[in-house]
């Protein structure tokens, strides 16, 4: 069980990261489905150890993440959002330089490691091309393998998608779910599908905070009834979105459709819709949106 | 779309940090060379350091090695494109092959030519740096860096450009062009080795890339008036190579460009099929797969981390191509400087372990500070360079195995190259030159351990340099701050060992091994180590893991992580520094006493300020001299007693006796004479005066008695200069050379000593220096060259049993007793006070030559030419007492001593060899020149003209005793050799005598009043003693030396000056003509010009053979300055055809057709030789007897007349 209480971060540049984050994660799959700069990254950093938060507290199990980074080390697996490789270096190799990283000392045992790994990643024909070679998705494979090693009971997996063709993504997750019922996998994504295909639990990161927390089905489920639809001509748009909280715009068949979020029945031909786990994400930060403003205003 | 395409590239380099890297270095590179006095590219003597031949130079020099720059910039533009894979959007687009290639390739040399201002700009700016010396600045014209820049480096740029382009754009890859521009500069260095044997240059200098040979050849001879003043003009020869390489530039990259193809290249047919293979091979191995993977220990695998980790850091230094391309670098450097190391004119030495083991550590030293600094950048930043940080600081790898590991990969890499590969490359260097006695222990103490503990320390700076830097670029240039200050900082006074981080001198001998300098050498290292622990602690203390970590955060924080272990570290090696640093200090500064330069010079010159008031004060002569010594090697322990008697010499009573002992030997424990009272006692410069009681009347003798102790107490630096290790060393363990003066003092004040060169003088508040006695000063006859009397001398000495003594005199008794040998010797003559005490385990070889035992005392280990010496020492004996009169010992010692750095010298009977020169010399191909005859017959000659015949201590001194000991040496290897190897020596003599002229730092002198100018009393002595006997005959010229030697041998005042012997010379002048060439040789600078232009031949009607040879002969008077006039030449002079060409190594006695004296003129003129045989050459002085400025172009091979050119 890993948890957080208040984490916060600020940069050296005054850039507010975390603000406040309290969350509890259990086993499994773990979604943080954020937007681009909402404070994945950073959270994500902090919780592998990379960085120090500015105030808060971090456990995991019986660790004290922040005072004992090494206990949490041995025992975590990590993806960053993107990585580089060694050059001149095969896949073979970096894998078994990672295993000893972590401290799988015997040879059998790192040898056993490698290639397991590697064929569950589907990259064993490919072991003595160097990786920097590599296309984006056997990249990602052996990312996910080297954070696989010595089981670790904490995964953090940042963005891992990002760039795969939908083939490459599935056989990621495919990886993914098979160890995630085990320990503590936490997701990181932008992506909504990814977290409704793989995770029991989630959350909404915005803004550097917690917006919203629960199971994705409990989450559509309390949505249900404040997602209302219309379509409407594409120059009308900017004066529905002056007189509704639009969450969402999309193209459909020529003209637009938007979504408006609204507790009651806005009327105006707009109609109740059964919102998906997009819209609960996104009312969520058109909510986060509307906070930030308010202090401002 | 062109000059968009340029200037965007132009643009890109720009902002490109290898621009920066580049431009920074070179500007170092230059502004180094330009403003630390000891480099000085291309100038150098009278030569200013900004004349136009020094600016064009610096920049033609810097030209080559920018290559490496060039390389980076051009093969960066074509491979660019497939690396970042931008090249299918560029190549997709409209833009066509000609203006794409082209307009890259023109800005990627502009960008070159711009880092390339550097250079200039260094110069310029280094004129203006303050503690150059004014003197060797001339003004800065900006035509003469325009000069050196256009025609010079602009268009070597172009050549370097455009072939590293073609071959980048052929092989696609930069690393193959770096191994081509290595090829490259290989090639080009060896192709001016070999054209160095041409006999022509000019060939060399059309198809030389650099220009090099065509300016050399527009410049070499230049005088330094010229070489500061004149403007450069663009020779007709520089002008074609200039023409012809930027057409070949140009055709180069036309080829380049029209072969390149925009599409990618696909896999060859070979290569598919090797991939086939692979892929099978791999895909039968069965990988070992398990339900669930093996748990790791991350809690107890430290070490074991910190070996792996530190073995894929090694790895990857040696997949890297910079590792390979430094190593093939530093393997050539290597093979070259050991090729070279210790010549003496070309001949090679025996490779002998102690004898190469210097160059050994330079290039592993320099090679390993280089990979230190730019591998510790690599290595430090590599996970966050390659955005893989974050995965490995993520790993339980403990954070103290982070930096160690990286630290050992660095070191570890360096041991690879700087002592391993090298050691490999340096002992088989030995093998194949015949040297099977590698000797692994002096390999081991001398080279390995100091060495694998100087890279260890550098490795150590420069991580932990990069760890607190803020980005690698800073940290280069930190490390680039250290690399000059080690340069500078000896030059500021700063060259205390305890302050010189990582810098331990070291002595080799295989006499004395390392028992000078050896053990304080390794507290040294110790002291460093510690340091280096402190280093590292900072360096795991900054480290900076994670993302955001600030070095300002890992300061703030610091407090909280030294805490335990680094905190324990920390404090354990700051007290061992300042430990072992304090006990140093206490030791060589309290204990001994460590005299900086500027500490030296200080002493120096308050002695002269305290004392120079007494030179010439009327002093007794020293007479006779008794020695008791008491010699214990093993404890570098020298104990004298010893006795002066003096009488007053002088017409006129005496009333104070001055006693001193010379810097930098032992100071007096005890001294007293008799009648006198010490007046006077100064302990901090040695000089004591004593009164006596009743001044010592005329005639009337006295005796002195004294005692010093020459030793050291505990561990002393070894001096800042070089130049004092010889006498510093003394007693040596094994191998003692203790002269007089290093242990007995003198009697009165003289200039022996005082510190030179007039600023430096000026630097301590001194008046100029006193110049040297002219020849026409009559009062200057009364004092010697020498600075000493004759003296009879009896000295006994005892040393350790194993350990045979030499000594000063003859040997009257040899005795051991209790462990210990008593040995005395007493001088059968009088002779110079030059008492030398020499004792090691020699190994003793002897002969007879004609009633005088000649020996030689050698190492064990270093008996390959000692039959040689024996025999040279033989013949010269034979020659000396055929011409010149009798020897005056019934002894001729050859003496071997520790090279620390002294050379040969001749003292009463003996001459002293260091084990660098002569006994180690490789003089077994019979073509070399015999060097170690020469210099041997020189000395043994100085048993003449020095020790019998002494001059008046005035100008041309050395005309008598380094010239007259040329001159016999000469007619020693005449006789030995015959003329062929005489030619070989004329022409080293010759360039030498060039060469020397050109670096002189005052005024060149004619021989007859040479003082102190190597380049004249001895390489033009040889040259024109060479040649005056040979126009007026050796035997002629050998009675009148005998002459000269019965009129001064072992004669007092006045003593004898070079006047004397031109005289003699003179007076065997039987024309006009023969007395103005003695008039010519000695009392002017002349110079002449010999050239033949061409030779036809054709064949006369009876059969014989007419050639026809066209020569041009000219003659020059210069003055002390280098301004030359013209002068009419008229003179008999060899003119010679031949079968072979000579000089060339295969030409004897049966290749000379016909060799004939003929007069010839000023300027053109043609000369007829008429021949039974064909001859293929011809040339005027093809021998090499005159001083001729160009001395290759006195040959030219024989055109046939008759015959029509196709």
């Amino acid at each position: 069980m890993l948890q957080l209480k208040g984490v916060e971060h600020v940069y050296p540049n005054g850039t507010r990261a975390l603000d406040g984050v309290t969350i509890s994660i259990g086993k499994g799959m773990f979604g943080l489905l954020g937007p681009n700069g909402a404070g994945k990254s950073s959270l994500m950093r902090t919780i592998a150890t990379l960085q120090t938060p500015t105030a808060g507290e971090i456990r995991f199990g019986d660790i004290d993440v922040l005072r004992e980074p090494a206990r949490l080390r041995a025992t975590l697996g990590y993806l960053p959002q993107d990585f580089g490789v060694y050059p001149r270096v095969s896949a073979y190799d970096m894998l078994d330089h990672m295993a000893s990283l972590k401290g799988v000392m015997s040879a059998a045992d790192r040898r056993a490691t490698v290639e397991t790994l590697l064929v569950q990643t589907n990259l064993w024909s490919v072991r003595t091309k160097a990786i920097a070679g590599f296309s984006g998705g056997m990249r990602q494979r052996f990312g996910i393998a080297q954070a696989l090693i010595g089981n670790p009971e904490l995964i953090i997996v940042d963005e891992p998608t990002a760039g795969l063709d939908p083939e490459e993504r599935n056989r990621f997750y495919n990886l993914l779910v098979e160890i995630g019922e085990q320990v503590v996998v936490i997701l990181s994504t932008h992506i909504v599908e990814d977290i409704v295909d793989l995770c029991p639990r989630m959350a909404v990161l915005a803004a550097g905070r917690i917006q919203l927390e629960g199971a994705p089905g409990d989450l559509i489920a309390g949505s249900r009834g404040t997602i209302w639809a219309k379509t409407i001509d594409r120059d009308t748009l900017d004066d529905v979105k002056a007189a509704y909280e639009v969450i969402s715009t999309r193209l459909f068949a020529g003209r637009t459709m938007v979504h408006v979020l609204s507790e009651q029945d806005p009327g105006n031909g707009f109609s109740l819709v059964d919102g998906g786990l997009e819209d609960v994400y996104l009312s969520a930060l058109t909510r986060a949106r509307r906070t930030a403003a308010e202090p401002a205003a | 779309m062109f000059r968009a395409i340029a200037r965007f590239e132009l643009r890109y380099q720009l902002r490109n940090p290898v621009f920066w890297v580049a431009t920074i270095l070179f500007f170092l590179l230059t502004f180094g060379a330009t403003t630390v006095a000891s480099i000085r590219l291309g100038s150098g003597g009278n030569v200013h350091t900004n004349a136009p031949v020094a600016v064009a130079q610096i920049q033609l020099i810097m030209s080559i090695f920018f290559m490496f720059v060039t390389t980076a910039f051009v093969a960066n533009v074509v491979v660019r494109d497939d690396e970042t894979g931008f090249g299918s959007i560029i190549r997709s687009t409209k833009v066509d092959k000609l203006s794409y290639m082209f307009g890259r390739f023109s800005g990627a040399f502009l960008g070159a030519a711009v880092a390339f201002l550097a250079v200039p700009l260094a110069i310029w700016v280094g004129t203006w740096m303050p503690w150059v010396n004014p003197e060797v600045l001339g003004p800065n014209r900006i035509q003469d860096y325009l000069f050196g820049y256009v025609v010079i480096a602009l268009p070597n740029l172009l050549v370097t450009s455009a072939i590293f382009f073609a071959i980048a754009c052929w092989t696609r890859s930069v690393t193959y062009s770096y191994l081509a521009a290595i090829l490259f500069l290989v090639l080009n260095v060896s192709f001016g080795t070999m054209v160095r044997k041409w006999p022509d240059f000019t060939l060399a200098a059309y198809i030389e890339p650099f220009g090099a040979q065509a300016f050399n050849m527009a410049t070499r001879y230049l005088s330094p008036i010229e070489a500061n003043s004149q403007r450069l003009q663009v020779s007709s020869l520089l002008l074609s190579n200039r023409l012809l390489w930027l057409a070949v530039s140009v055709a180069i990259v036309a080829l380049a460009v029209w072969r390149f193809r925009f599409a990618e290249r696909g896999a060859s047919a070979r290569g598919v099929k090797r991939q086939l293979t692979q892929q099978t091979k791999l895909a039968a191995a069965k990988p070992v797969v398990i339900d669930r993977l093996p748990a790791a220990s991350p809690q107890a695998a430290a070490w074991w981390q910190l070996r792996t980790r530190t073995r894929f850091e090694m790895a990857l230094v040696f997949k890297s191509p910079a590792f390979w391309v430094l190593a093939v670098v530093s393997a050539l450097y290597l093979f070259s400087t050991l090729n070279i190391a210790g010549r003496f004119y070309g001949i090679p030495i025996w490779p002998r372990t102690f004898s190469i083991i210097e160059v050994v550590q330079g290039t592993s030293s320099l090679f390993g500070l280089l990979m230190a600094i730019y591998f510790s950048g690599e290595i430090v930043w590599r996970e966050r360079e390659r955005r893989i940080n974050e995965i490995i600081d993520a790993t339980p790898l403990p954070n103290w195995v982070v930096m160690l590991s990286k630290l050992a990969g660095v070191t570890g890499a360096l041991l690879a190259l700087g002592v391993v590969i090298t050691l490999v490359e340096a002992v088989l260097f030995q093998l194949a030159r015949g040297v099977t006695d590698i000797m692994p222990g002096q390999w081991l103490a001398w080279f390995v351990l100091p060495n694998a503990i100087y890279l260890l320390l550098m490795a150590v700076l420069s991580i932990v340099v990069q760890a607190v830097s803020p980005n690698k670029f800073v940290g280069w240039g930190i490390m680039l701050l250290y690399l000059v200050s080690t340069l500078v900082f000896a030059g500021m006074g700063l060259d205390h060992p305890l302050i010189n981080y990582a810098a331990v001198p070291m002595t080799f001998s295989e006499l004395n091994g390392t028992a000078y300098g050896g053990v304080v050498g390794w507290w040294l290292r110790f002291y460093w180590l510690a340091f280096a622990a402190i280093l590292i602690v900072i360096g795991h203390l900054m480290w900076r893991r994670g993302t955001a970590v600030t070095l300002k955060g890992q300061w703030r924080t610091l407090p909280s992580r030294l805490r335990g272990r680094p905190l324990a570290l920390l404090t354990i090696a700051v007290v061992a520094t300042v430990g072992l640093g304090g006990f140093l200090f206490f030791n060589m500064n309290v204990q001994n006493r460590y005299l900086s330069v500027d500490d030296i010079n200080r002493d120096l010159a308050q002695l002269e300020q305290r004392y120079a008031r007494f030179i010439g004060l009327p002093q007794p002569t020293l007479t006779d001299i008794t020695l008791d010594v008491d010699l214990y090697p093993s404890r570098n322990v020298m104990q004298v007693a010893g006795t002066y008697r003096f009488v007053n010499a002088t017409s006129a009573p005496i009333a104070a006796l001055h006693v001193r002992t010379l810097p930098g030997a032992a100071s007096l424990r005890a001294v007293s004479v008799p009648g006198a009272k010490l007046v006077q006692d100064d302990k901090e410069l040695n000089y004591h005066i004593f009164q006596f009681d009743q001044p010592l009347q005329p005639g009337v003798s006295g005796t002195l008695s004294f005692r010093t102790i020459l030793a050291k107490r505990g561990l002393a630096a070894l001096p800042s200069d070089r130049q004092s290790y010889e006498g510093d060393a003394q007693p040596a363990a094994n191998g003692t050379y203790a002269i007089g003066q290093l242990f007995a003092p003198v009697l009165g004040m003289n200039r022996l000593g005082f510190l030179q060169g007039n600023s430096q003088r000026r630097k301590y508040g001194l008046p100029p220096g006193v110049p040297t006695p002219t020849l026409e000063d009559r009062a200057a006859l009364a004092s010697n060259y020498a600075g000493v009397t004759r003296v009879n001398t009896d000295i006994t000495v005892t040393t350790d049993a194993d350990q045979t003594l030499v000594v000063t005199g003859a040997r009257v008794s040899d005795s051991v007793a209790n462990g210990r040998r008593t040995a005395r010797f007493v001088s059968p003559i009088p002779t110079l006070n030059f008492i030398t005490i020499q004792s090691a385990r020699y190994q003793v070889r002897s002969a007879d030559a004609g009633g005088v035992e000649i020996s030689v005392y050698y190492d064990a280990k270093h008996p390959m030419n000692v039959d040689r010496i024996l025999g040279v020492m033989q013949s010269s004996l034979d020659y000396y007492r055929e011409n010149f009169g009798p020897y005056q010992y019934s002894y001729a010692r050859v003496i071997e001593r520790p090279g620390y750095g002294g050379g040969a010298n001749s003292a009463p009977g003996t001459i002293g060899y260091s084990e660098n020169v002569g006994f180690t010399m490789d003089l077994s191909d019979p073509k070399q020149l015999d060097f170690l005859a020469y210099v041997t017959a020189h000395e043994l000659a100085h048993q003449y003209w020095f020790h019998q015949l002494m001059p008046a201590d005035m100008q041309g001194a050395e005309v008598l005793t380094e010239g007259l000991a040329q001159y016999s040496a000469l007619m020693v290897m005449k006789r030995r050799y015959g003329p062929d190897q005489m030619r070989l020596l004329m022409k080293y003599e010759l360039d030498q005598y060039l060469q020397g002229r050109r670096l002189e730092g005052a005024e060149e002198n004619p021989l007859a009043r040479t003082r102190n100018q190597g380049y004249i009393h001895y390489q033009k002595a040889a040259m024109v003693m060479y040649l005056l006997q040979d126009r007026l005959g050796e035997d002629r010229v050998n009675a009148m030396l005998r002459k000269l030697l019965d009129t001064y041998r072992f004669k007092g005042a006045p003593y004898a000056r070079s006047v004397d012997l031109v005289d003699g010379f003179l007076s065997l002048a039987r024309t006009p003509a023969e007395r103005q060439l003695v008039d010519d040789q000695f009392y002017r600078i002349t110079l002449y010009e010999l050239k033949a232009k061409e030779a036809t031949v054709r064949l006369l009607a009876n059969g014989q053979f007419e050639t026809t040879l066209t020569v041009d002969a000219r003659k020059f008077y210069a003055d002390g300055k280098g301004n030359e006039r013209p002068a009419a030449f008229d003179e008999l002079v060899d003119i010679g055809v031949f079968a072979t060409r000579p000089g060339a190594g295969e030409t004897d006695a049966a290749d000379v057709v016909a060799m004939q004296r003929v007069r010839i003129g000023s300027g053109e003129q043609q000369v007829r030789v008429v021949t039974r045989q064909r001859p293929v050459y011809a040339g005027i002085d093809p021998y090499i007897s005159f001083i001729d400025r160009n001395s290759n172009d006195n040959i030219v091979p024989i055109v046939d007349s008759t015959r029509p050119l196709h």
